[in-house]
């Protein structure tokens, strides 16, 4: 009350100092009445370099220091304009983010507090990246708060709407910027840059030239920039409405979002993140609470214009509409072939064809006696969240107009993006013709529900399909790994010594405080050949009671890396080092990753280490923890341990502790598999590049040897040991890894196809009994059939996940694939972050060093594991799109046959998984002849029956084992190098 | 300081005379000046302050919250509160405040304009503090509350909120609100609040916006609310220990009348003060 009256009695006597805003906060349904005041301010700078007023005075930080004036005093200079400082509106901001971002333009741009808030209410994506450009320096935006300083805050008019207030707003600040900066520059001869306001309202530029405002809209400012036309592609598409003539069919308008609240809160309706099949482009699934299976999403009208990944609003359909999901291989590309990009009258949403496989699927559900197989369908009410982000594509070079003439100006084109979980998206482009055969970067505008494709537009070109250097950069984009050089302040937080940094000699040292010296200790490395970034080392010696003590050695990471610093954020961010076949995206700066942490062989290095004494049946009797310094005497791949250990002739002290460690890990493995713990299977193969020029030479499956193992169960046994001891230290913040038992409904396909196709039963129960199924598994004359049986078993468990004890009870920590019951990653800090957490609380947990507080704080550790979570899963993708794009380059321009596995069998086609390349592939029933040869497929018992020309019949069986001629070919629908199968014939068993 | 015996018999004689005669000079319809303004505490969806002459104050802050309740249910959800400084709560004087207004803005406002969709409603709070008083504070209450609901506005749903157009057959929908409060609908658009006026009985004369002086030399007190141009109700009320209860009908007829015609002019004066 008392500013109340304090403002009133201001505003008579003197201009306003203290401005008040009133709104309504609409939130769970309740409306509050919401009151801001602040000071208008007198001091709030200009921020141009010309000037030298503002520059007298300038509001200053808590810790005294002023920010650096950010606008040139030489600005960029265009034709019509001059040299000028740009003040856009806010619709420049939605509609040309890209090009702001772009770095051939847009340089010395005062962002106005008014434009800045109006934009975050209408999108928040937009907002978070205008923050991110006013933050770098280089692109020169300063962001001016116009409403708090006293000359350009406007006091709402009688009747004005808040839009016309904040347009008003705008073209006063613009109007005191340019008689400010006339001011500054009188008398010091230098003339003052053009205030250029850029908005595509058409009123505000009327009344902005009223005023005198040196104004213009968007595309007659681009058209004189350089790479005009470029810059003009990357304009936001905008939907006019109404324009697009009358549509017969349209998709369902969504509910309001009252509605979608109401019913959410009401349990009437669901929420969810859309998976699209990537088999079949019209099934989307979404999961929810509450439900066993995922809810099926069929059909374009149900999908509603929703995205792979995006948080959707779904509604249960009628019990009569459920269905089971499609037994159909569906590609966009089969189905849409003939759509016109340009044409958008004649569409309907649904096309006859689209029906037609929509029909065939409800008869089958309905003939189908399988219970469990008929699942709830629903229909995509609503969209939460868009999880839109830049869709790396190619162009479909059918939607390009033939003609040169018309494919000069303006034209639509569809752009095809690599994941197949996204539909086509309509472009309007002027280079069309340029911009086939090349990768390239779009983002999403918009789909309204007459479009039948999404509107977006096009942001930049990475290169010729099928060139390195444009498809590692594709799969770096579409999995979100981040990629760009360390800046400066992080490179800053690196050791000055650089690559001259060494253990410092006198261990009288402060760096020696609480560290052991273990330089005498025999210890060594074993990596895959030519790791550089080496985490890990292990010795082993016997004491003298005939116990063993074992050692593992860590980088010390912990030790450069410290927390919130630039590096730390920086690290954080990365999550995780990404391998890529022939590259590696590092998430810590090279100086430490493959020199100042990697422990490298006969130097001196900062080391974590975990030690053991254990019996010699490998039970522990003591543990330890404690930083050290160790030198490592030999650093070996895993081929040459394995030799050095199997050479009887070798009979050193180094070699006797490796054969020490692995007799101890065979017996930890056995204890750990007697837990029930699994053993899982991936398709792993390796691709040989040539060292020049890092060409694929050859595709080979990855060995594993015996030494593999042993570092690995080493490396676990630390993992546990560390988990234990910093969940002990931190009930309420450890770094924890947990591995969530798989819900039973997920092996309820596979168990199924086992028992009817090999006659063998998979429980999973518990990870013992699913761990002994999975060994029974295994039928004699098929040495393969058992891996194979791992892999679609491995498909089926959850992803394990990095969590902060505090937010689950103990039972929850469980690690399912491992069979611990506590669990942590703490033995890759170079490469991955959470282990460089747990790396922090174990030396607080031995009272090494105080525990820096983001450590304690749960929330913040949260976020960590959401992100690091995110990282490892899409670093894991990118990695497999890597090996799987040179595995394609490897076998270009040769045709091999080789032997495959059906893994799945639909009523078209079915899905042959190759071991020697690690490759699975569809094989469609269309391509076995023409016409499509006809085909009975009896779906309970997972056969295929068809007739191939005049041959006898052809019965194929899930885990049928077939030969098929590989070869590659470039798929046409997403333009990326696949293998393509073809069947020779079927191996009869 | 109570008045003596002689004191108490002079003022009460010159009250009864015809014409009256009151001490401050005033005719029996006439009020002591009063200072008003609506629309003091920004927090609030209305509100408004009363000043009197003789240093009585009252601050009134109306406050709207969206409630669910099920359909067809008919009750109108106000509720009125007053504190009285110098008073502990629960005084009679409290308890007749807050229910004479509670009941009057009851019975006079129509359910639809609390209405936000079939499901959700406004409930209004109309708070309000006596800072001083010396003469019977009802009127003053009356009229600041009175003034504060003039002030009132309740948020608008926002345009593509659902129950607005009456399409959400299932009611389910949350409301939303518009977040532009000068878009917020008057309460009193189409409505006026009740106003209730005390008068003092002193032989066969009735006077409004009586002194602390003059109630206490009167015969009783009757109140009067106002709604929509006529009188709605009635009540009889202690001025003092002493009061009369029962009242001739011609003396509460001619009462009522008197009370009619104050309760217009301040009627009439208080819309003034607002702008629509």
């Amino acid at each position: 009350m008392a500013s109340v009256k304090r403002a009133y009695m201001d505003s008579l006597s003197k201009p306003l100092t203290l401005s008040q805003k009133v709104f309504v906060r609409s939130r769970k349904g309740k409306a509050t009445k919401v009151v801001q005041e602040h000071y208008l301010r007198t001091d709030i700078p200009c921020s141009s370099q010309l000037c030298s007023t503002c520059s007298l005075n300038p509001p200053k930080d808590s810790s005294g220091t002023a920010r650096p004036f950010v606008l040139s005093s030489d600005p960029p200079s265009v034709k019509s304009w001059g040299p000028h400082y740009l003040v856009p509106d806010t619709n420049i901001y939605m509609k040309a983010m890209d090009l702001l971002e772009h770095f051939a333009a847009f340089y010395d741009v005062i962002v106005l507090q008014t434009a800045l808030d109006e934009l975050r209410n209408l999108s928040l994506p937009l907002y978070n990246r205008l923050r991110a450009l006013t933050r770098s320096q280089e692109k020169r935006f300063y962001v001016f708060h116009n409403e708090f300083r006293l000359e350009t805050f406007v006091q709402r008019l009688e009747g004005e709407t808040i839009n016309d207030q904040n347009d008003r707003a705008i073209r006063n600040a613009c109007v005191w910027y340019c008689v400010h900066l006339q001011e500054a520059v009188a008398g010091t001869g230098k003339s003052a840059p053009a205030i250029l306001l850029l908005s595509d309202d058409k009123d505000n530029i009327k009344k902005a030239k009223e005023l005198g405002i040196v104004c213009t809209t968007l595309e007659p400012y681009v058209k004189e920039l350089p790479q005009a036309d470029t810059l003009l592609d990357m304009i936001v598409v905008e939907s006019d409405e109404g324009s697009s003539g009358p549509n017969q069919y349209s998709y369902p308008e969504y509910y309001s979002t009252s509605r979608i609240q109401g019913g959410i809160k009401e349990g009437l309706l669901h929420q969810g993140i859309l998976n699209i099949n990537q088999y079949n482009f019209l099934e989307g699934s979404v999961s929810v609470a509450g439900f066993e299976r995922p809810l099926l999403i069929l059909g374009r009208e149900s999908i509603n214009r929703a995205m792979h990944g995006d948080i959707v609003v779904i509604e249960l359909l009628a019990r009569d509409q459920w269905k089971q999901p499609s037994t159909k291989i569906i590609e966009e590309e089969a189905v849409t072939k003939n759509d016109n990009p340009e044409d958008d009258t004649q569409e309907s949403i649904v096309t006859a064809q689209e029906r037609r496989a929509l029909i065939e699927e409800a008869h089958q559900a309905q003939h189908s006696s399988a219970e469990f197989r008929v699942q709830p369908t629903a229909k995509v009410v609503g969209i939460v969240k868009r999880n839109w982000r830049s869709y790396v594509g190619h162009i479909d070079a059918s939607s390009v107009p033939a003609d040169v003439a018309s494919a000069r100006r303006q034209s639509s084109v569809f752009l095809i993006p690599m994941n197949k979980c996204i539909p086509k998206i309509r472009l309007r482009t002027r280079q069309a013709a340029n911009l086939l055969g090349k990768r390239i970067l779009a983002a999403v505008d918009s789909w309204e529900p007459t479009s039948r494709y999404p509107e977006g537009h096009f942001i930049r070109t990475l290169g010729d399909i099928e060139t390195k250097d444009a498809e590692t950069e594709a799969l770096l984009l579409e999995y979100d790994v981040q990629y760009h050089q360390f800046t400066q302040a992080v490179l800053d937080c690196l050791p000055k010594e650089g690559h001259g940094w060494r253990v410092p000699t006198d261990t009288s040292d402060p760096l020696w405080k609480g560290r052991k010296d273990l330089r005498d200790l025999l210890v060594c490395s074993i990596d895959p050949p030519n790791c550089q970034d080496i985490d890990d080392a292990l010795h082993a010696r016997s004491l003298p009671n005939g116990n063993f003590e074992i050692g593992v050695h860590i980088a010390d990471v912990s030790h450069f890396v410290k927390p919130d610093t630039a590096m730390d954020t920086e690290a954080a961010s990365r999550g995780t080092t990404v391998y890529l076949v022939d590259k590696r995206i590092d998430m810590l700066p090279v100086l430490l990753g493959t020199d100042l942490c990697s422990l490298k062989p006969y130097v001196e290095r900062f080391a974590f280490s975990a030690i053991w004494e254990m019996t010699p049946d490998a039970e522990i009797v003591n543990t330890s923890f404690t930083k050290s310094v160790i030198r490592s005497k030999e650093a070996f791949s895993y081929e040459q341990a394995q030799l050095r250990i199997d050479d009887k002739s070798m009979t050193d002290d180094l070699t006797q502790g490796m054969r020490t460690l692995l007799r101890l890990s065979k017996i930890l493995r056995q204890k750990r598999m007697d837990a029930g713990a699994l053993n899982l299977a991936s398709p792993e193969v390796k691709v040989q590049t040539e060292s020049e020029t890092s060409d694929p030479m050859e595709v080979e499956v990855k060995q594993l040897r015996e030494t593999n193992s042993l570092v690995e169960e080493f490396m676990l046994l630390a993992n546990i040991s560390v988990a234990a001891k910093i969940y002990e230290a931190f009930p309420q913040s450890a770094m924890l890894r947990r591995h969530a038992p798989p819900p039973a409904t997920n092996f309820e396909v596979l168990a199924d196809q086992l028992r009817v196709c090999k006659g063998m039963t998979l429980r999973c129960d518990t990870s013992r009994v699913l761990a002994d199924s999975l060994d029974n598994c295994a039928d004699p004359d098929e040495p393969y059939l058992n891996t194979l049986i791992r892999i679609m078993a491995t498909r089926c468990m959850l992803a394990a996940e990095y969590f902060c004890s505090g937010t689950m009870t103990y039972p929850e920590f469980a690690h399912y694939g491992l069979a611990s019951p506590i669990y942590t990653h703490w033995t890759s800090p170079i490469r991955r972050y959470a282990d460089v957490v747990a790396h922090r609380q174990l030396a607080a947990a031995i009272n090494y060093e105080i525990l820096h507080p983001s450590l304690r704080d749960k929330p913040k550790l949260e976020q960590v594991c959401q992100n690091i979570n995110q990282r490892h899963r899409n670093a894991q993708f990118a990695g497999r799109a890597s090996i799987e794009y040179y595995v394609g380059q490897a076998l270009k321009s040769r045709e091999i046959d080789a032997e495959g596995y059906v893994m799945k069998v639909f009523s078209n086609g079915f899905i042959v998984f190759v071991p020697q390349f690690g490759v699975e592939g569809p094989i469609h029933l269309r391509d076995l002849g023409n016409p499509e040869p006809p085909c009975n497929f009896d779906e309970e018992r997972y056969t295929l029956v068809f007739r191939e020309g005049t041959d006898k019949e052809t019965k194929l069986q899930l885990f049928d084992r077939v030969v098929v001629h590989v070869e590659t070919v470039v798929e046409e629908s997403t333009g990326k190098r696949k293998v393509a199968l073809r069947l020779k014939k079927p191996l009869v068993v | 300081m109570p008045l003596s015996l002689t004191e108490e018999s002079y003022l009460n004689v010159s009250l009864s005379q015809r014409p009256p005669c009151r001490p401050d000079g005033r005719n029996h319809l006439q009020f002591r000046p009063i200072d008003a303004a609506a629309g003091i505490l920004p927090t609030t969806n209305g509100s408004a302050r009363i000043r009197l002459d003789d240093g009585g104050e009252c601050i009134v802050g109306v406050k709207a919250e969206v409630i669910a309740v099920s359909r067809g249910s008919e009750v109108i959800s106000v509720e009125v509160d007053c504190d009285i400084v110098g008073l502990p709560a629960n005084s009679p004087l409290q308890n007749l405040l807050c229910a004479t207004l509670e009941t009057a803005i009851k019975n006079s406002l129509p359910l639809r304009l609390l209405r936000i969709t079939n499901k959700y409603r406004y409930k209004i709070f109309v708070d309000g503090i006596i800072l001083d008083h010396v003469s019977h504070p009802l009127t003053l209450f009356s009229m600041t509350t009175y003034l504060a609901l003039l002030d009132t506005r309740l948020p608008r749903l926002a345009p593509d909120s659902a129950g607005r157009d009456n399409d959400d057959k299932d009611d389910i929908g949350i409301p939303q609100f518009s977040s532009d409060w000068d878009d917020a609908d008057r309460l009193c658009q189409n409505w006026s609040p009740p106003l209730v006026q005390l008068g003092i009985i002193v032989g066969k004369n009735v006077f409004v916006d009586a002194t602390g002086e003059e109630a206490e030399v009167s015969d009783g007190g009757l109140l009067t609310v106002w709604h929509d141009g006529r009188v709605v109700g009635l009540r009889v009320v202690k001025t003092r220990d002493s009061s009369k209860q029962v009242f001739s009908v011609s003396s509460i007829s001619n009462a009522v009348e008197v009370l009619a015609n104050a309760s217009r002019d301040i009627e009439k004066a208080l819309k003034g003060i607002i702008t629509y």
